[in-house]
C-alpha cells in the first residue's frame, strides 16, 4: 500500500514537472520573441548572438529556437503559423521565399518600423525591393553574401608555375597543369546544391552575366538556346579534373581540400572564407578570391527573418522591436564581421573588413556589377537542382539536360 | 447483466482510439488525396484540377526514377530479408552451440536507427574512405567498391544496409516459429529417415506460412516509408538516381512548395502498394482459414 502511494506521488510529481515544461515551451507565454532559425554553426551563432544581445538590451526576452536546416524550420514555422501559434520571426534568404510566405498570408509586414527608420534610404535597391512584399517590408534583411567566389591555393598555383588565371580560358588551361604536378585541380563536393553552385559559375563563366539574368528570369528563349548546351559542356568539361572522393563529400571537407594545399580551386559562398582565414592564411598571399572568372558579375542572396502572422498587439509590438535591433547598424557591422558576410545597411561601416570583402563591396557598390539570386521560387530551383545534378552524375548529353530542364520548368 | 456492462465499457474505452484511427489516419489519407486533385502549391488550395498533377507527375523522370525504385528496393529488400532469415533461423534451429551469441550478433543490427545504419555504410562504402581505401592500402590496388557513387548501382547500397539491418527481426520470427513445430513431427520425420532438406523443404516450412504472411507485411512497410536510410546514405542521389517515394514527397511538400503534386505521389504511391498487397493478404487468408 505504501508504496502505491509514494508512486502515485512521484508520478504527481513527475506530471507536474511535464506541465511546467509544457508552460515554459509555449511561447505564447512569454512577452518575448520566440525566433526560429538555423544558424547554429560556430560563427553564425556567435553573429546571431550580436542581435539577441541588441534585442535583450531594452528588456525584452530572446526565447532560441534553432532548428538544423531551412527546410526543417520553415516546416514547423508554416505549420505553427497555420495551427494559430507563431514564432515572432523567422530565418529567411529574403527574396522568392519570404513572397511566397507573403503571398500565402503567412506574414505580417514591419512597415511602420521600416518608414520610421527610413530603411528606404539606407538600403541598396536590390535589397529593398527583396525585402518588400506589395510596396510593404516583410522581412529585415541583415546580411548580404556573396555566393559566386573562386577560391585558389595561391602556395600551390606558385609551386606548379601557374598564374592565378582571370579568363574562363586560362582557368581551363592551368587545370592540366596541376593536374600534372599531382594536386586535385578542383575541388568540389557531392551535395546537390554545391553541384548547382558550380553550374552557376559555369554559366557565368562561359555563357556570361547577360544569360545568367535571364536564366533566373525565367525567360524560357534563353533556357532552350544553345548557350544551355555550351554551359553544360563546359560543366561536363571540368569533370575529369576532380577527384573521385568527391561523391556526398560536404562543403566544408571540401574547402578543407583547397585549404590544406591537396587542390588548387573551389567555387564556393563567402562562407568558404572563414575556413581559410581559420587556418591561419592571409588573404591576397597564401590564398585569394576572385568572382567567377569571365564573369564580373557578383550574386548576392540577402539573409534577413520575417515575422509570421499575429494579430496580438504584443506580439507585433515584439516583431516591431525585433527587426529594429537587426537593423541596427552598428549590430550588422559586428555580425557580418564574425560571420565573414556584408552588412545589408550602406551606412554600416566596413571598417575591418579583409580585401575580400572589400572587392565584393565595390562590386556590389557598381550595383550594374550584382545580381540577386534569390529571384525564382522554390518550384524553379528544385528544378535546376535536379537537372543539374543528374546531368553531373550521369552520362546524360547536354542536350538532353537542356530538353530536361526546359520540360521541367514548363510543368511547374 | 454484468457481462453486458463489461463489453458496454470495453467498447467506450475503444471510442477515444476510434475517434483518433478515423481522423487522423482516415480523414488525413482522404485529405492527402483531395489535396492531388487541386492546385495547391506552397499552401492547400482548393482550386479543382482534376488529373492534371496525375499527368505531370508520370512525366516527370525523377518521380519515374523513384517509383521504379520503390520495386528494385522492395523487391530485393523482401527477397534478401526472408531468405537470409529464414536460412539463419534453420541454421540456429539445429542446437548449434553458442546460439545466444550468434542470435544477439544477428539481431543487433536492429536495434541501431535506419539513421545510424545509413551513415556507417556511407563510410563504409565510400571509396575514398572505407572498404575501397582500406583494400588498396592493403596492397590490391585494382579493388574497386564505387557502388554508393555510382547512378547505376547506388540503390542496390540501400538494398545492402536495409537487408543487414532487417535480416535478424525475419530470422527471430522464423526461429520462434520452428520452435513451435510440434516435437512428434520431429520424431516421426527421425523414424521415416528423411533427410532433414527434405524435412525442411516440405515438411516444416509450408507450415510457417503465416509467420511469412507477418514478415512481408512488416518489411513492406519499411519499404514503403524508406526515407531515413536513403537520406543517410545517399540523400537520393547521385543525382537522384536512388530517390524513393517517400523522398520524393517530402521534398515536394515542404523543400518544393508544391503541395498537390506531393499528394498525387502519395496517392499512386499507396494505391501501389494497396494494390499489391491486398490480393497477397485475401488469398493467403482465405487459406488459413
Amino acid at each position: 500500500m505504501s508504496s502505491l502511494k509514494k508512486q502515485i506521488s512521484v508520478n504527481s510529481k513527475f506530471a507536474g514537472f511535464v506541465a511546467g515544461i509544457m508552460l515554459i515551451c509555449t511561447p505564447n507565454l512569454w512577452a518575448g520573441g520566440d525566433v526560429v532559425h538555423w544558424w547554429v554553426g560556430d560563427a553564425e551563432s556567435k553573429a546571431l548572438k550580436v542581435i539577441v544581445d541588441e534585442f535583450e538590451r531594452s528588456g525584452s526576452k530572446w526565447l532560441d529556437t534553432p532548428h538544423n536546416d531551412s527546410e526543417a524550420a520553415h516546416a514547423s514555422v508554416k505549420s505553427r503559423v497555420i495551427g494559430g501559434n507563431p514564432p515572432a520571426a523567422v530565418l529567411m534568404v529574403v527574396g522568392a521565399s519570404s513572397k511566397e510566405w507573403a503571398e500565402g498570408g503567412l506574414l505580417n509586414d514591419v512597415d511602420s518600423v521600416a518608414k520610421s527608420e527610413n530603411w528606404d534610404s539606407v538600403l541598396p535597391d536590390g535589397v529593398a525591393s527583396a525585402s518588400k512584399q506589395g510596396g510593404k517590408y516583410i522581412a529585415a534583411p541583415i546580411f548580404i553574401s556573396t555566393v559566386n567566389w573562386r577560391y585558389a591555393n595561391l602556395s600551390l598555383l606558385r609551386s606548379v608555375g601557374v598564374d592565378e588565371p582571370m579568363s574562363w580560358g586560362a582557368f581551363m588551361t592551368s587545370l592540366p597543369r596541376i593536374q600534372k604536378a599531382g594536386y586535385i585541380p578542383l575541388a568540389v563536393g557531392g551535395q546537390d546544391w554545391q553541384e548547382t553552385l558550380l553550374f552557376d559559375h559555369v554559366a557565368l563563366g562561359v555563357a556570361g552575366a547577360q544569360y545568367f539574368r535571364e536564366l533566373l528570369d525565367g525567360n524560357m528563349n534563353t533556357i532552350d538556346s544553345e548557350d544551355t548546351i555550351r554551359v553544360f559542356t563546359a560543366m561536363r568539361a571540368l569533370e575529369p579534373f576532380t577527384d573521385a572522393g568527391k561523391a556526398g563529400r560536404s562543403w566544408g571537407d571540401t574547402n578543407n581540400l583547397v585549404i590544406t594545399g591537396k587542390a588548387g580551386y573551389i567555387f564556393m559562398g563567402d562562407w568558404a572564407k572563414g575556413g581559410f582565414l581559420q587556418a591561419n592564411k592571409t588573404p591576397g598571399q597564401d590564398f585569394s578570391c576572385k568572382i567567377s572568372p569571365g564573369s564580373g558579375m557578383v550574386l548576392t542572396a540577402v539573409d534577413g527573418f520575417a515575422f509570421p502572422k499575429t494579430s496580438s498587439g504584443a506580439d507585433q509590438a515584439t516583431q516591431g522591436k525585433l527587426a529594429s535591433a537587426m537593423m541596427n547598424k552598428d549590430v550588422q557591422t559586428k555580425a557580418a564581421l564574425l560571420k565573414g558576410a556584408l552588412p545589408a545597411r550602406t551606412d554600416a561601416s566596413t571598417e575591418g573588413f579583409d580585401h575580400c570583402s572589400q572587392n565584393a563591396l565595390v562590386l556590389l557598390g557598381s550595383g550594374s556589377a550584382a545580381l540577386h539570386w534569390n529571384v525564382r521560387d522554390s518550384g524553379f530551383k528544385g528544378v535546376l537542382k535536379d537537372v543539374v545534378s543528374q546531368f553531373w552524375n550521369s552520362d546524360m548529353s547536354p542536350e538532353q539536360a537542356r530538353k530536361m530542364l526546359v520540360d521541367g520548368i514548363k510543368q511547374l | 447483466m454484468q457481462s453486458r456492462s463489461h463489453v458496454m465499457a470495453s467498447q467506450l474505452v475503444l471510442v477515444p482510439t476510434l475517434i483518433i484511427v478515423v481522423y487522423f489516419l482516415w480523414g488525413f489519407t482522404l485529405y492527402t488525396g483531395y489535396l492531388s486533385f487541386t492546385d495547391s502549391k506552397f499552401l492547400p488550395s482548393h482550386k479543382w484540377l482534376g488529373l492534371k498533377q496525375y499527368e505531370l507527375l508520370w512525366s516527370n523522370p525523377r518521380w519515374k526514377i523513384a517509383y521504379a525504385n520503390m520495386f528494385i528496393f522492395g523487391g530485393l529488400y523482401l527477397f534478401f530479408c526472408v531468405l537470409f532469415g529464414g536460412l539463419f533461423a534453420i541454421l540456429l534451429d539445429q542446437r548449434i552451440r553458442l546460439e545466444n551469441f550468434f542470435r544477439t550478433t544477428f539481431l543487433y543490427p536492429m536495434s541501431l536507427s535506419l539513421v545510424v545504419t545509413g551513415l556507417a555504410w556511407q563510410w563504409m562504402l565510400n571509396p575514398s574512405l572505407g572498404l575501397q581505401k582500406l583494400a588498396h592500402e592493403m596492397g590490391f590496388h585494382e579493388f574497386t567498391l564505387d557502388w554508393v557513387v555510382s547512378s547505376k548501382y547506388a540503390i542496390y547500397t540501400v538494398v545492402l544496409a536495409a537487408v543487414w539491418h532487417g535480416t535478424g527481426l525475419i530470422m527471430v520470427l522464423f526461429l520462434a516459429g520452428l520452435r513451435a513445430v510440434d516435437k512428434d513431427i520431429w520424431k516421426s520425420i527421425y523414424v521415416e529417415g528423411i533427410p532433414a532438406w527434405r524435412a525442411y523443404g516440405a515438411i516444416i516450412l509450408p507450415q510457417l506460412r503465416p509467420i511469412l504472411l507477418a514478415a512481408i507485411l512488416l518489411l513492406t512497410f519499411n519499404v514503403v516509408r524508406s526515407f531515413d536510410l536513403v537520406v543517410a546514405l545517399t540523400s537520393g542521389g547521385p543525382g537522384f538516381a536512388s530517390d524513393v517515394p517517400a523522398k520524393f514527397i517530402y521534398d515536394y511538400f515542404f523543400a518544393r512548395s508544391n503541395i498537390a503534386r506531393g499528394a498525387a505521389a502519395a496517392v499512386c504511391t499507396v494505391m501501389t502498394v494497396l494494390l499489391i498487397i491486398l490480393p497477397y493478404l485475401y488469398l493467403e487468408l482465405r487459406k488459413q482459414k
